[in-house]
């Protein structure tokens, strides 16, 4: 059975690129338009990995950290903003983020490689790596 | 659309087409058309007559050809078969005449001819036996004789003349000769013998022999020669008169149907075109008279605009000014007034207009004015409207101060600018009075003065109370360092018996630090002092000083003020030697002691308003570093805004790329785009860190690390690009850990462009170094290349903000000129530098750039320039 990732990411194209570059690769997609509903879907529904923008509408990627967090969300979480500013970073992965990528510096296949390692590790382990 | 004034005929011409140009050019193409259309059609209606007329002709003739021939076939065919018939008597095979009779009969009933008879003549033109048609009319015998000796003669059968056997009825008769003698004439109607043959012909046609038309059918056209051939028959010969049916019925011919019709054709164009060219002449009259109507009634109607707004607003100038506003003719008579005057006159309207300006002035400043008027102009002057304008010239106004009365009787100042209006020829047409209540302004000018007065005067009070103490006093403010201690205090003020204390003269004093000006005392009045600003408590002591070889007592009461001090010095010696003079001095400390209170109190204000001033200082900084952080979110927020859509882009041209039937056109293009894409979003990250270097916002971890582990990275990360150049990537010194203190992503970063800039420009199969060398406190990472250089003169520039050398732009256009300033930024934030070295043998480049060691004394100061040491 396939794996199942939420992407949560306000922007149309890159919304769209993203979840045609991971359905070509097998897997199943679900990609809501904005944090609350991402949030919604991630609480209600169970996905293998969570691909979450930070600038959104409604609720921003690091209100919807924070909230997963008060829940004990075990799935891992990869955070894909286009602000390298390095307090986001820190932030995100203060509340638990796998990983925090800059979008216009991730090709689709260095994403799809992510995606792989995310959904194949123990949830737990989901945040050694980015200790530093 | 543009006034229709202004459109000359080559805009006209730009904008119709050629055929319009024409027309207006000449006026006379539409007869000429309609000419050369009628002349056409007359002579195409001429070519069709005369082509019909030929056709015409020529099928005459075929048609009269084979309707002879026709003819002559049947008359042949007959001929023919009554020689037989002579032939068979000749040879006797009718025994008897009724054998013959019924053979005859057989032909004449075959003929279907009532009129058609055979007789035998004997040679002497007894008749013989006879067989007689229906009608039983026998043959004539008109010409029997000739015909009896030329068929006898000739041997063959004759056609003889024909005759009519009955009126209208012509006989076509054959005569044979019958062999052993005799004659055989056979008789037929022409018109029963020719109409079965021709009876379904529509054309005209005549028989004629001789001069005789022995048949005719059908009717010949008017205007048509028939078409005529001639029929060869034994003996004689006929002719066939034949007319097809005219060309075209009825009265109308082709030809004229042309003709009438190129002319109407023709006259209706030319006429439609002289219609067309009028019409449009007429609709761009119209459309000019119209556009010139409608601009002159926009430029109208703005004018009307403007001058209402122009109106209101000078209306609302006039109302809302604080000052009198009047306007008099040139006999002294209020015509118009604002609101101010109103108010500030205490007037109705009609208690203004039309009066004289004189009752609004004071009668005696009017009469002053007269009088000092009269007596500078040498004149007598009323003291009326001539009192007030007397010295108002066109374009030089007379302004002085005037006494207005109000409504009520009270009077208040003004100063009043009278100026003179004229006409255009320069003529007096009357005054324009700008009144401004100035009572309040004197009320304040009062107040300033007499604050000054009380300033001026507290402040001698003040200098002589100093001057005059017999107590030193000193006021002094800390000078405090780095740490917030304080290292000295600044002398600030000291007064005449201080001078004399300390011995040297005020101006000698103030400005320099205490310490300074009175070192070795063991530092026990600075040390006093210090714990005085510190504990913010009065400190009274006594202390005693040797001078001159004489020892002396001073008592020192010290208070705080601000962050300094004020000090009393009182030479307490005479005390210490005589007690007697206790009491005295007692009353004279007091009385210091009082004195300096008051002096303290103007210092403390004095030293509130510095600490105000530090306050102030302090809040300008802030306003910076919130400036700062405004700036960086702005940075943040770009570059949010900027790499979305890029990676959008960048995204979609790899998802295109994927797809498996693409044409290798198609692939490279979208290759070379998503190449693009790659190259935009790192200018966009270079702008983007050194926006966030520069704004001083980017956040540096320096920590330990090992130089040479970070270069073999990066040396290792190029080795493709290297390769593919088919360059030397030669590495040096990268085995032997170099601990720095750096940022190592920053670090990295440095390494990745000077290596990458190394490459682009070093052509293929150059060389490249990577070496790293410790130099006492300094790590250096050095990359060389032997590449196309630096020049000399871009040298000094090379690492400032979009620089680019020559020679580099040469080679290629994309570089954006930040590497290197980017790179020289980071170096400045790690406490390191970057210059440039010529090579030894003056080819290539070599670029040094050092870092702290780790245990060396990190200076990360900014200021610091990464200038080459060494020219």
């Amino acid at each position: 059975m396939s794996k199942r990732i939420l992407i949560v990411e306000d922007d149309r194209v890159l919304r769209r690129a993203c979840e045609v570059g991971l359905r070509k690769r097998g897997y199943e997609v679900v990609s809501p338009a904005d944090g609350q509903e991402g949030l919604e879907l991630a609480t209600s529904e169970r996905f293998d990995l969570v691909l979450l923008d930070m600038l959104m509408p409604r609720l921003s990627g690091l209100e919807v950290l924070r909230e997963l967090r008060r829940r004990d969300y075990d799935v891992p979480v990869l955070v894909l903003s286009n602000s390298s500013r390095p307090g986001d970073r820190l932030d995100a992965e203060a509340l638990g983020a796998a990983g925090y990528m800059v979008k216009a510096s991730l090709s689709l296949d260095h994403l799809a490689g992510l995606v792989t390692e995310l959904t194949n590790r123990p949830s737990t382990a989901a945040t050694t790596e980015d200790a530093r | 659309m543009p006034p229709a004034d202004h459109e000359t005929p080559e805009t006209r011409d730009a904008r119709d087409g050629a055929f319009r140009r024409l027309l207006r050019r000449y006026p006379i193409v539409p007869v000429a058309f309609a000419l050369t259309v009628v002349g056409l059609s007359i002579g195409l209606a001429r070519a069709v007559e005369r082509t019909e007329h030929r056709l015409w002709r020529e099928r005459v003739e075929r048609e009269t050809a084979g309707r002879r021939d026709e003819l002559a076939t049947v008359l042949r065919l007959w001929s023919e078969s009554y020689v037989r018939l002579a032939d068979r008597l000749g040879r006797g095979l009718y025994p008897t005449e009724a054998a013959w009779q019924a053979d005859a009969l057989a032909h004449l009933r075959d003929s279907r001819d009532p009129y058609a008879s055979i007789q035998l003549f004997d040679e002497r033109l007894r008749d013989g036996w006879s067989a007689v048609g229906s009608a039983g009319i026998p043959a004539p015998r008109d010409g029997l004789a000739t015909a009896m000796v030329e068929a006898r003669s000739a041997g063959r059968p004759v056609v003889m003349p024909p005759v009519q056997a009955a009126p209208g009825i012509w006989t076509f008769r054959l005569a044979a000769p019958i062999p052993n003698g005799g004659l055989l004439v056979a008789s037929h109607s022409i018109t029963a013998m020719l109409d079965p043959l021709f009876e379904r012909t529509l054309h005209g046609m005549r028989l004629v022999a001789g001069d005789e038309v022995v048949y005719h059918k059908g009717a010949f056209p008017v205007g048509f020669a028939p078409g005529e051939a001639t029929i060869e028959l034994p003996g004689t010969t006929w002719r066939v008169l034949m007319a097809p049916e005219p060309p075209s019925t009825g009265m109308v011919s082709l030809p004229i149907v042309v003709l009438v019709f190129g002319l109407l054709l023709g006259s209706s164009l030319g006429g439609a075109v002289y219609l067309a060219r009028t019409a449009a002449e007429r609709a761009r009259r119209e459309e000019r008279t119209n556009a010139t109507l409608a601009s002159e009634i926009a430029e109208r109607t703005r004018i009307e605009a403007a001058l209402r707004d122009t109106m209101a607003v000078q209306r609302g100038i006039l109302d809302s000014a604080s000052c009198i506003i009047l306007s008099l003719d040139r006999d002294g008579t209020i015509r118009t007034f604002n609101r101010a005057a109103e108010r500030l006159l205490g007037r109705s309207p009609d208690q203004i207009l039309g009066q004289s300006p004189c009752s609004l002035v004071d009668p005696d400043d009017l009469a002053a004015r007269a009088a000092a008027l009269s007596d500078e102009l040498g004149r007598q002057v009323e003291p009326g409207l001539e009192a007030l304008v007397a010295l108002v010239e066109p374009g030089r106004p007379d302004t002085r101060e005037w006494t207005f009365v109000h409504a009520d009787g009270t009077r208040f100042p003004v100063e009043l600018s009278i100026s003179a209006m004229t006409d255009a020829t320069g003529v007096l047409t009357g005054y324009v009075w700008i009144a401004a209540d100035i009572s309040s302004r004197r009320h304040a000018d009062l107040l300033r003065r007499w604050a000054e007065e009380s300033l001026r005067r507290t402040e001698e009070l003040l200098h002589s109370v100093l001057d005059s103490a017999a107590t030193g006093i000193v006021a002094a403010r800390a000078i405090r360092n780095d740490e917030g201690g304080i290292d000295d205090f600044e002398i600030l003020l000291v007064n005449p018996a201080a001078e004399q204390m300390l011995g040297a003269a005020a101006s000698a004093l103030v400005g320099l630090g205490l310490r300074r000006r009175f070192p070795g005392d063991d530092d026990a009045v600075f040390r006093a002092c210090v714990e005085v600003v510190d504990t913010r408590r009065v400190a009274d002591y006594e202390q005693q000083y040797v001078r001159e070889g004489r020892i002396g007592w001073v008592r020192v009461i010290a208070a705080p003020l601000g962050d300094g001090i004020a000090m009393s010095v009182e030479d307490i010696t005479r005390r210490k030697q005589a007690e007697a003079d206790l009491a005295q001095y007692v009353t004279d400390l007091e009385r210091s002691r009082d004195q300096i209170h008051e002096q303290s109190v103007v210092l403390q204000w004095q030293a509130e308003e510095l600490t105000r001033a530090r306050d102030e200082a302090l809040a300008g900084s802030r306003e910076m570093e919130r400036a700062l952080k405004i700036q960086a979110d702005f940075v943040s927020f770009a570059s949010h805004q900027l790499r979305t859509p890029l990676a959008g882009i960048k995204w979609l041209l790899e998802l295109a790329l994927d797809e498996p039937d693409l044409s290798p056109e198609l692939r490279s293009y979208l290759e070379d785009s998503r190449q693009s894409a790659d190259r935009l979003i790192g200018l966009v990250n270079d702008l983007l860190d050194i926006a966030r270097l520069e704004g001083g916002r980017v956040s540096l971890s320096p920590a330990p690390h090992d130089l040479a582990a970070i270069c073999r990275e990066a040396a290792r990360e190029v080795e493709p690009n290297v390769a593919s150049r088919r360059q030397t990537l030669r590495v040096d010194g990268l085995d032997t850990p170099v601990p720095v203190v750096v940022d190592a992503a920053m670090m990295r970063q440095v390494v990745d462009n000077l290596l990458s800039n190394a490459i682009k420009y070093t052509p293929d199969g150059g060389t490249i170094a990577l070496r790293v060398v410790r130099d006492g406190p300094e790590a250096r990472c050095i990359v060389e290349d032997t590449g196309i250089g630096v020049p000399e003169a871009a040298r000094a520039r090379l690492f400032e903000k979009f620089f680019r050398a020559e020679n580099v732009q040469k080679l290629e256009t994309e570089g954006t000129g930040l590497g290197l300033f980017m790179v020289r930024l980071i170096l400045e934030k790690l406490g390191g530098r970057i210059w440039y070295e010529p090579r030894e043998d003056g080819t290539g480049s070599r670029f040094v750039c050092s870092v702290p060691v780790e245990g060396a004394d990190v200076e990360t100061d900014t200021d610091r320039r990464g200038r080459p040491r060494a020219a």
